[in-house]
Formats: structure tokens, C-alpha cells, sequence
């Protein structure tokens, strides 16, 4: 059982620290693209928190990383930016939170869900680029 | 905004200026849209200066609205916050209630409509506690449309917009084909909206009317749930739908965000039209004069309206022409002066207007209801930014087969 007011708790930390959080689960919407995209924007303020089921596929850095290049283990990481390993429990209260209401809009599942409209639609339709799809994801006006 | 929406926003107005707290207040809004504007009509009526309009979009700023300058969110940091008072009659209230906050600002911010059930900026044990109670509200609805309607696949049009359950029933039964679904139900809020969809009903399909918070609760229950039984089809709605965040990269027309966006569809898919077996004759088609009458539409829900000045010159022009001059109103909607009103339920609206032969309105979801009509129809746009994107509102919205018009600063009516 996990400590659902201190997972709150530190979700409202990251709220008032960081412009966008994004949350990459099990069933990821994005490919490898995305994350090199996020380690180009380190001034973004943003933070990745990863589900421990796709910790081997990240960096397992947990701090900030000073190259504002993909980390040289060459795994996925928000280079730049700040990147957390959360436990499978933390990242499922995430989700029910996330469906249970909108506590925040700077807060992105990163997960592909067929029940309701995304982005990867332009993206197979050919209206958008992947890098427009991704720019479009990380705020870019 | 609708009749309820206004209401509501009035009782709020009463009960702050009832509880003294507009009293000396510097006033500002936030957001300039329909319903700010009803709602600085409102103070403006009370004799309450508004100081300024915030608004993110940029195209906006600078520019005035009933003497009101619109400005950048940061202005209101000029001035002391203490004895300001921001009111907020939009959706995005959670959203600029946090970002002025995170400007600074400490004044206070009150929200006026209730626009967007799904929002709640707060991660409190009492608010997780209350939305989980909403939550179990909407299993309630749930089961009930499951014991309605057994087996069947649900849509849920999430939002009471016209247009957007047009263009969801338009090219809807190619998403079905593409998931192998037969039996479904449609979800949509309001009955004009129900009417809407009732012009495309296929066999094996059912509509559902729902009031808007019942809506709001089974969206979120289905959300919640996990349920796969379901599909929302809308293009921003709710907060899960990421689609608006395209058109900060490229212009994406409407169609186009509901063919490819919203249904994941090729972009050469044909939408399906209105069933003619379901499009009715006006009843009463003999007060207008075929080929020589004009149907206006100046009324809509979520865009800016034109001042009655503006549509009583264009009435005029055609009135010069010998052109009967018609308003389609609907509850306590005034004709334009010098039109007579008019009120076809949605299935006779194509007839009238084909009957009188020309049809102008501002671009609203009436127009996509008419968007195959057979006459001459103008769509009238208010020459803004779609919110706080880069696009006019006619570059998305243009229509086909029309006359679109973008209405700007010394705009004169001219036509052929």
C-alpha cells in the first residue's frame, strides 16, 4: 500500500516547481524522438517521472545531467531537464488521479489510449510530422 | 453561453455585490469571449468599471472592447492586489486562477459560470474525497445507459455545441466501420444537439439525451473505469483531449481535426451527410418569400457577437433590395429589428432557408447544421485569433460552399 497524501503531497511539490510534468507509463505514446527533443529544451522547466516498468529503458540518472545532450548511457532521458523513477504504485494513484479529475494542465500522460482523441492521430492521418506532433506536446507556439 | 449559464452568472454577480465584496474594488476579467463579454455588459449596466480585460492572446492585446482595454495577464501585477478583484466567466477558470497565482498575483479571483465540471486545481485530501464521490455519481449514470442499452458501444458527444455533434455524426460511421462496431449509442447533451444527431441516426443506433453535469459525471466514470465500451468524440473536450495543441504548430481546419483528429480517419475520408428521409419542410414556409427572403443568424453560444448596429445595416441592405428579412431565434432571443423572427426546430432549418434563398449569420454551429444547404449563405467570422493560437477564426472555420467573411475594424457590407 502506498501513502496516497504523501504521493500528493509530492505532486503538488513538482506542480509549483516545474511548468510541465510529463508521465511515461507502461504503455508509452511516444517514441525515442521525444525524449531527445525534451533534452533540447533544458529551459522548459519540465519534469519526467518514469514508471519503474520502464526504468531499464531510462536514464537512471536522477538529476539534473550538466551535458544538454542525450545521456552517454544512450537511453531515453530529459536531458536538461529533470528526470524521477516512480514506483509502479505511485504511477497507478497518478493515473486514477488523472481520471479522476483535472487537478492540473501541465500535467501529460504520456500514454496512448484508444477511448479518446490524441495527437498520433494527425501524426498516422499525415496532417503532422512526429516533430511537429512533439513540438505541439511540449508547448512550442 | 446559454440562458442557464447567464442566469447563473447573474445570481453570482447578486451574491458577491449582496456580500459587499465588489465594493471599492479594482475590477478585471479574464479571458475575452462571449461570455466575459456578457458579464462586462452586466457591470457596465451596475455602473462598475471594469480596469482592464486579461487575455494570453497576443493579437488581442492592445485592442478595447466597450471601452475596456484588453492586456497581457501580467498588468494586473501594476496594480496593488490587494483591492483587486478578478472575475472569470471562461472554462479555462482553473487554468488562469493558477496562472495568476503563479504570476503573483494574491488578489482575488471568483469564478462567475460554472463551465467545466472536470477541473479542480487542488490535490486536497477534501477535494480527492469529493471527486471520488462524483466519480461513484457517474457509475450511477453508467449503469444506467448500460441497462439502457445493452452490449452497445458508447459515443459520448461530451459538450452541447451544434457543430461539433454535426461534424461527430458526419464522419462517425466510418470510425465505427473501422472498429467493427454495429450496435452504439450516441451520447449528446441537449435536445438541439439530440436533433442534430437524429439527422444522421443509422439503423442499430440510439440516441441518448443527457443533461450537461450528467454528462460531465459519465464521461468521467467511463474515463475513471478504465471502460473500453466507449469513445469520446470531441476535439478538446475534456481535459484529457490533447488535439487543440496541434494548432500552436500548424492551422488545422475543423473538419479536418474531427476527420483525422478526433476519429483517426484518412484525411480523404467523405463525410456522411444528413439523411433527407430525417430533413423536414418548415411548417410555416408560406411567411417567407421564396428565392426573395434572407434568414439572419446573430446569435451564437461561444463566439463574440456583432453589435445589433452592425446587422441592422445589413438588414437594411437587403430590405433596400425588396429582400422579407427573417431572425432565427430560439427562448428569449429577439429578432433583429426590422426582421420578423423565426424558430424552425433543427430537421426544418435547411427547408427555410433554401425556401427564402439567402442566409447570413455569424459563423456558429447553425452554420454547420446548414452547411449543405442549397442557396446562398454567408458565415460571418469576428476577425480574432482562434484562444491564444496564431489562426484566425476563418482560417479554421471557413466553410465550403459559402461566403465567408471576416468581419473586421471599418468592415463595410458590400455584396453583388
Amino acid at each position: 500500500m502506498i501513502d496516497e497524501k504523501k504521493v500528493r503531497d509530492r505532486m503538488k511539490v513538482f506542480l509549483q516547481e516545474y511548468d510541465m510534468i510529463f508521465v511515461a507509463g507502461d504503455k508509452l505514446s511516444v517514441g525515442n524522438l521525444f525524449f531527445e527533443k525534451l533534452s533540447e529544451m533544458p529551459a522548459k522547466n519540465i519534469l519526467l517521472l518514469v514508471s519503474e516498468e520502464n526504468k531499464d529503458a531510462v536514464c537512471a540518472c536522477e538529476k539534473i545531467c550538466e551535458c544538454g545532450k542525450i545521456c552517454a548511457c544512450g537511453k531515453i532521458y530529459a536531458c536538461g531537464n529533470r528526470n524521477i523513477i516512480i514506483s509502479q504504485e505511485e504511477y497507478r494513484y497518478l493515473k486514477e488521479l488523472y481520471y479522476m479529475y483535472e487537478f492540473s494542465d501541465r500535467i501529460y500522460m504520456l500514454e496512448a489510449d484508444d477511448r479518446y482523441a490524441g495527437l498520433g492521430n494527425y501524426v498516422s492521418g499525415g496532417i503532422l510530422t512526429e516533430e511537429e506532433m512533439l513540438a505541439a506536446l511540449l508547448g512550442e507556439k | 453561453m446559454d440562458m442557464a449559464q447567464y442566469e447563473n452568472m447573474v445570481s453570482g454577480l447578486d451574491a458577491l455585490a449582496d456580500a459587499g465584496r465588489l465594493q471599492g474594488k479594482v475590477l478585471y476579467l479574464f479571458g475575452h469571449c462571449n461570455a466575459t463579454e456578457m458579464l462586462a455588459e452586466l457591470l457596465l449596466q451596475r455602473n462598475l468599471p471594469v480596469r482592464a480585460i486579461l487575455d494570453n492572446n497576443i493579437s488581442k492585446q492592445g485592442t478595447v472592447y466597450r471601452g475596456i482595454p484588453i492586456r497581457a495577464p501580467e498588468a494586473i501585477l501594476e496594480d496593488c492586489g490587494e483591492n483587486s478583484l478578478v472575475c472569470i466567466a471562461a472554462r479555462a477558470y482553473e487554468a488562469m486562477r493558477e496562472q495568476l497565482r503563479r504570476m503573483g498575483y494574491a488578489g482575488e479571483v471568483v469564478k462567475l459560470v460554472d463551465y467545466n465540471s472536470y477541473a479542480e486545481y487542488s490535490l486536497s485530501e477534501e477535494t480527492v474525497g469529493r471527486r471520488q464521490e462524483r466519480v461513484e455519481a457517474g457509475m450511477v449514470c453508467r449503469r444506467r445507459m448500460e441497462e439502457k442499452y445493452p452490449g452497445h458501444f458508447k459515443v459520448l458527444c461530451p459538450f452541447s455545441a451544434l457543430g461539433d455533434v454535426f461534424l461527430a455524426m458526419s464522419y462517425l460511421p466510418c470510425f465505427l466501420e473501422k472498429r467493427s462496431v454495429t450496435r452504439n449509442v450516441i451520447g449528446v447533451v441537449g435536445d438541439a444537439c439530440g436533433q442534430v444527431a437524429e439527422l444522421f441516426c443509422q439503423e442499430g443506433q440510439q440516441i441518448e439525451v443527457l443533461a450537461q453535469k450528467d454528462m460531465d459525471m459519465l464521461v468521467q466514470a467511463c474515463l475513471y473505469s478504465g471502460d473500453r465500451n466507449f469513445y469520446i468524440a470531441h476535439q478538446d473536450r475534456p481535459y484529457v483531449v490533447n488535439l487543440h495543441r496541434a494548432l500552436y504548430v500548424k492551422c488545422i481546419p475543423l473538419e479536418t481535426i474531427y476527420c483525422c483528429g478526433v476519429f483517426g480517419l484518412p484525411g480523404d475520408t467523405r463525410p456522411v451527410l444528413p439523411r433527407t428521409d430525417r430533413l423536414k419542410r418548415y411548417s410555416d414556409l408560406n411567411a417567407l418569400e421564396k428565392g426573395k427572403s434572407v434568414v439572419f443568424s446573430p446569435y451564437a453560444k461561444s463566439v463574440t457577437v456583432f453589435p445589433v448596429a452592425f446587422w441592422i445595416n445589413i438588414v437594411r441592405y437587403y430590405k433596400d433590395r425588396g429582400y422579407r428579412c427573417f431572425t432565427n431565434i430560439i427562448g428569449k432571443e429577439q429578432p433583429l429589428p426590422g426582421t420578423r423572427g423565426i424558430s424552425p426546430s433543427i430537421s426544418e432549418l435547411q427547408s427555410a432557408v433554401e425556401y427564402a434563398g439567402t442566409f447570413v449569420g455569424i459563423r456558429s454551429g447553425l452554420c454547420d447544421v446548414l452547411r449543405y444547404a442549397r442557396c446562398r449563405k454567408i458565415a460571418l467570422f469576428p476577425d480574432y485569433c482562434y484562444c491564444d493560437t496564431a489562426w484566425k477564426a476563418i482560417d479554421m472555420y471557413a466553410l465550403e460552399g459559402w461566403e465567408n467573411i471576416a468581419v473586421g475594424d471599418g468592415f463595410q457590407w458590400k455584396r453583388d
